[in-house]
């Protein structure tokens, strides 16, 4: 069955640049769920779908739909321009580009890298990084949750977990924030580019090293020398590869982190019966986490998909070449999911979240974040026991996340 | 209803395991093991969560 009438009334709009829309997206996505789930936004040129059906079908279906921008109608006109041509090639070979037999080679090869187990023996290392950082905060008063801890976790991580040389943490600080910046090409200043090549440059030089390095020095329990070890049917990950999937942690693993953080803390402290049952008993907020990630995702747009061949779908057909944006944020709050969607319930089942996604690309970071971002906000609270939010956060211009630029929050009690 | 697992497929991520503890679980070796061979009614439900959430599509349900 296939209806040719436009299936969205002409009253529906989406306009996330809109003043109170990062605060608060979800009524302006509760309308396009209930009036039009399936809306062609002309100015994202691409589909929006809410429901969460739709949008848990769309991930799904790998045959249809794919992540790789090049198969968008308006690639060629649209798609991020080369402006750090050292990046472009970098990314050629990650995870986030491939798909079909090339994606299933290299998730297999990193995939026993990043298992709930494998994480699970991160946890003495991630403890050192997150006391160390909270040491920083002795004597202060308030401080900046986003810029001040959430912001400092990924980049000490990653470069624990790759046993970046000592010495060498800001270089591969300076490489991971250009590397992020380039997904959002949007958000640049033309004489920033130049920097962030050279940040690039340097930053590859050194990956390569450490590769190198640990070829001939491997190391037990190292997840670099698991990855150059790894063999799967006589399969290996070449140096490129290796160096595409650096920049795949880094680009998966960064600002999701930091703000599943800044959230996390967000929702604990604005609700101070939760921060006393928190506290009470920590191992609530593996429940807590996981109901921020549904509730309050951090998520401004969606997760973009690009149609491989005409779709019927809802009533609508999604045409070869059409981007379709599968919105996270509104999937999650969906009430024939979710009962009672809107309430913030951390002891609600949420097997069925998709906040990291689902089928094929479901994020192979997933038990990092929970764990990292679970110690982080467990040791805090522990640490500050009188902490309680000094101001509503304030959001600043993104692209594609509702970004917190700061949340206040006072450490003692005055 | 049996549970069958491709193991070329299963990459050990533990989404089956948190959709499905009862029928599911990783080892110390991250090695899958199904605790459920033959799937009660009762938990029907969950293993099917797991079966369509398994990002490596490597679980099934086969009749006998």
């Amino acid at each position: 069955m296939s209806l040719q009438t436009p299936s969205h009334p002409p009253t529906v709009s989406f306009s996330p640049d809109a003043p109170g829309y990062v605060l608060d997206p979800y009524p302006a996505l509760e309308a396009l769920r209930t009036k039009a789930p399936l809306y062609y936004w002309p100015e994202g040129r691409g589909w929006l779908l809410t429901r969460y059906e739709d949008a848990a079908a769309v991930l799904k279906d790998a045959r249809r739909f794919s992540p790789n921008r090049a198969e968008w109608e308006y690639a060629s006109v649209l798609g991020s321009a080369a402006m750090i041509p050292e990046l472009v090639e970098l990314n050629k070979a990650g995870l986030f580009a491939l798909s079909g037999s090339d994606h299933a080679r290299v998730r297999k090869l990193v995939s026993p890298a990043l298992t709930p187990r494998a994480i699970e023996r991160l946890k003495p290392e991630l403890q050192v990084i997150i006391d160390d950082i909270l040491n920083d905060l002795a004597g202060r008063d308030t401080i900046n949750v986003v810029s001040d801890i959430a912001d400092r976790i990924p980049p000490r991580v990653i470069g624990s977990m790759l046993k970046i040389p000592k010495g060498r943490e800001t270089l591969f600080q300076r490489f991971t924030e250009a590397a992020v910046k380039s997904f959002l090409p949007g958000l640049l200043r033309p004489e920033e580019v130049a920097v962030m090549r050279t940040d690039v440059q340097e930053g590859i030089a050194l990956v390569r090293e450490t590769i190198e390095d640990r070829r001939r020095n491997p190391l037990p329990d190292d997840i670099l020398t698991t990855l150059i070890q790894t063999e799967e049917q006589g399969d290996r990950l070449s140096t490129a590869e290796l160096l595409s999937l650096v920049s795949a942690l880094i680009v998966g693993g960064f600002e999701t982190t930091i703000h599943l953080i800044g959230f996390t803390v967000y929702n604990v402290l604005k609700r101070p019966e939760l921060l006393a049952q928190v506290q009470a008993q920590p191992e609530l907020l593996k429940g807590v986490v996981e109901e921020v990630l549904r509730f309050d995702n951090f998520g401004k747009m969606g997760i973009a998909r690009y149609a491989l061949e005409d779709v019927e779908m809802g009533g609508v057909t999604i045409k070869k070449g059409q981007m379709v944006l599968v919105m996270l944020n509104s999937a999650l709050r969906d009430e024939s999911v979710f009962p009672n969607a809107d309430a913030f319930d951390v002891r609600r089942n949420t097997n069925a979240s998709i906040a990291f996604g689902h089928g094929m690309h479901f994020c192979l970071g997933a038990s990092l974040a929970r764990l990292e971002v679970q110690l982080v906000v467990e040791t805090f609270i522990k640490r500050f026991p009188a902490l309680r939010l000094a101001k509503e956060p304030s959001f600043g211009p993104h692209p594609v996340i509702r970004k917190m630029e700061t949340l206040e929050v006072q450490l003692n009690q005055q | 209803m049996k549970i069958v697992v491709d193991w070329d497929r299963c990459e050990a991520n533990g989404v089956c395991v948190r959709a499905a503890p009862e029928s599911f679980h990783l080892d110390d070796k991250d090695q899958l093991h199904v605790l459920t061979e033959t799937v009660p009614p009762e938990l029907r439900a969950k293993v099917d969560k797991a079966i369509l959430g398994c990002p490596k599509q490597a679980l099934s349900l086969s009749e006998d």
